[in-house]
């Protein structure tokens, strides 16, 4: 996504996108990281920035294999995001895609 | 397929803190099935429809809502219109037990549709362009006990359309009705359930007006997107002196943005469902929360609404919504306007308690806007003839220029212009308006009505 390539999104393979806002603090990557790792779901691909203290992040994961519906994962990295204080947004990548490409 | 952070960031944005949802998904469905002399019947059978489809729907709008990670507001399923269905009744019994058939069927489509988990029933309607048949007096004349009765069933009657002119009786017996209903339920509540059309198109998702109409597939997924609060948030993202051509380019590109999640609802619940894919209802529909809120894209594009310019400034964000809009769907349909509901958006309601916004101003605005004279509170006890006259002007405007309009009038009983009326939750409040002064009595009490114009002779 961003310095290095993107791994292209395969067909047929079901991929969310992880959106991260919040105050800046340690840990955060890493919390949402281990709730997704549980789950046996695959960061493709992960890109973030702060600017005025404020974090942004922004992943790419392969839920295809995951033990968890995007329902459940959404509502597990919802309750991660607010013990650190961030707000999590989950959506399935066809709504970037619908949105971002004619 | 490459995203950057910036675009992830701009759709989570939208929908997390604009607001940007699926107003509603509407199933139209075929219940001219349900037609038959005998009311048990009719009944029955119209009950069935509602509980088969709305399960489906309803799960297959949840499944998809929670997959995608995008709120669905409203599931609401659209009927043929009851007069179809009324019609072999009052063959066989009269008018008069057909409408009793209406009433018990509304009462239970309103049990069934909780039951379902749909949020409101379309179709409780009648068309009187030229004239009204057996069936559709069975409705008028169940309309204002259906309004008052039951929570979800809506309805509306076309009465008039550029194909065959507008007819003064129908236009009469629905300011009647809505003024009946009213004082019958002692709030402006039920108002709110009705609409009078011109023009009406068979795939609107918005009720009142929504219904499945004569050369529709049965099981048909119509989706209405909302978002004022996106389009303005754009508009406000540019430099204050950035000229029109610019606002309307951004104005294109969120068009394209808000039309294609509606486009990836319809198709999704319709594969969910079994259904099939209908039309994506282009209008930006506002809502009571603040910002969400025609009058402030308005505002963001620098004019009040009700100021001189805001009916430019409107005419020129439907005609971009509509341009980026039309790319993003398969099949734009319903209004594709903008809604500028008076009590349902605090912004337009504020424009009115200031005196920006009086009745003929948004008349005037329906010229440029589709969606027509909508959620305007008034006095209860304004005579009927006045509000015929108010209601046939708008359809005339909607018939002359071949537009889809309606008109949806929240006769207050007990207030005057400017006492506030609350009605709750998404209707928002409103100050009741001044229908205006002079006499009209004569030209609408003849009755009859008015042929079409010059636009259905050059159809040949």
């Amino acid at each position: 996504m961003s310095t290095r390539d993107q791994q292209e999104l395969q067909e047929g393979r079901e991929y969310i996108v992880v959106f991260v806002h919040g105050r800046d603090r340690p840990g955060i990557v890493a919390g949402l990281a281990g709730v997704l790792a549980e789950a046996n779901a695959n960061i493709l691909d992960i890109s973030q920035t702060v600017m005025r203290g404020i974090f942004t992040m922004a992943m790419i994961v392969d839920v295809t294999d995951a033990r968890l519906r995007i329902e459940e994962l959404r509502s597990r990295l919802d309750e991660k995001g607010r013990e650190l204080g961030v707000e999590v947004s989950v959506y399935h990548i066809d709504v970037v895609k619908y949105l971002q490409r004619p | 397929m490459h995203f950057s952070i910036a675009e992830i960031t701009e759709v989570a944005e939208m929908i997390r803190y604009r607001s940007l949802d699926v107003r509603s998904v509407t199933l139209s469905v075929d219940a001219s099935i349900c037609a038959s002399p005998w009311p048990g019947e009719v009944v029955d059978c119209l009950r069935g429809l509602v509980e088969e489809h709305g399960r489906r729907i309803r799960r297959a709008v949840d499944t998809v809502a929670a997959k995608l990670g995008v709120p669905v507001t409203t599931v609401r399923i659209a009927l043929t219109p009851l007069e179809a269905v009324l019609a072999p009744v009052t063959a066989a019994s009269g008018v008069e037990r057909a409408a009793e058939t209406g009433l018990e069927a509304a009462a239970e489509l309103d049990r069934a549709a909780s039951r379902a988990g749909v949020d409101y029933i379309g179709g409780f309607a009648a068309f009187a362009d030229r004239g009204l048949g057996a069936g559709g007096r069975a409705v008028l004349s169940a309309l204002p006990r259906v309004l008052v009765e039951t929570e979800r069933v809506m309805g509306f009657v076309n009465a008039a359309s550029t194909w065959l002119g507008l007819n003064m009786d129908a236009v009469a017996a629905s300011a009647r009705l809505v003024l009946e209903a009213a004082r019958e339920a002692g709030s402006p509540l039920p108002g709110a359930k009705f609409l009078v059309t011109v023009n009406v198109a068979p795939d609107i998702p918005f009720l009142p007006a929504a219904h499945h109409g004569l050369g529709e597939a049965d099981g048909v997924v119509n989706v209405a997107i909302s978002g004022p609060s996106v389009v303005a948030a754009v508009l406000r993202g540019l430099p204050r002196d950035a000229p029109l051509e610019r606002l309307y380019d951004e104005l294109k590109r969120i068009g394209f943005k808000v039309s294609r999640l509606g486009q990836l609802v319809a198709e999704r619940v319709a594969a969910a469902s079994g259904y099939s894919v209908g039309s994506v209802d282009l209008s930006l529909a506002p809502t009571p929360e603040p910002g969400d809120s025609i009058a402030d894209v308005l505002e963001a594009m620098g004019v009040e609404f009700g100021a001189p310019g805001s009916i430019a400034a409107l005419a020129m964000l439907i005609d971009a919504l509509r341009k980026g809009g039309a790319m993003g769907v398969c099949c734009a349909g319903g209004y594709s306007g903008a809604m500028i509901p008076v009590s349902e958006d605090s912004g337009i309601a504020s424009a009115v308690a200031r005196g920006l916004a009086t009745i003929y101003k948004l008349v005037a605005m329906t010229g440029v806007c589709s969606t027509g004279l909508d959620m305007v509170p008034v006095p209860g006890d304004t005579d009927w003839r006045r509000l015929a006259g108010l209601i046939a002007d708008v359809l005339a405007l909607g018939m002359v220029q071949g537009k889809v309009l309606g008109v949806r009038l929240l006769p207050a009983p007990g207030k005057k212009p400017g006492d506030t009326v609350e009605l709750g939750g998404l209707l928002g409040e409103a100050p009741v308006m001044d229908p205006g002064p002079g006499s009209m009595e004569e030209f609408v009490e003849r009755g009859g009505r008015i042929p079409p114009p010059m636009r259905r002779l050059l159809a040949g």
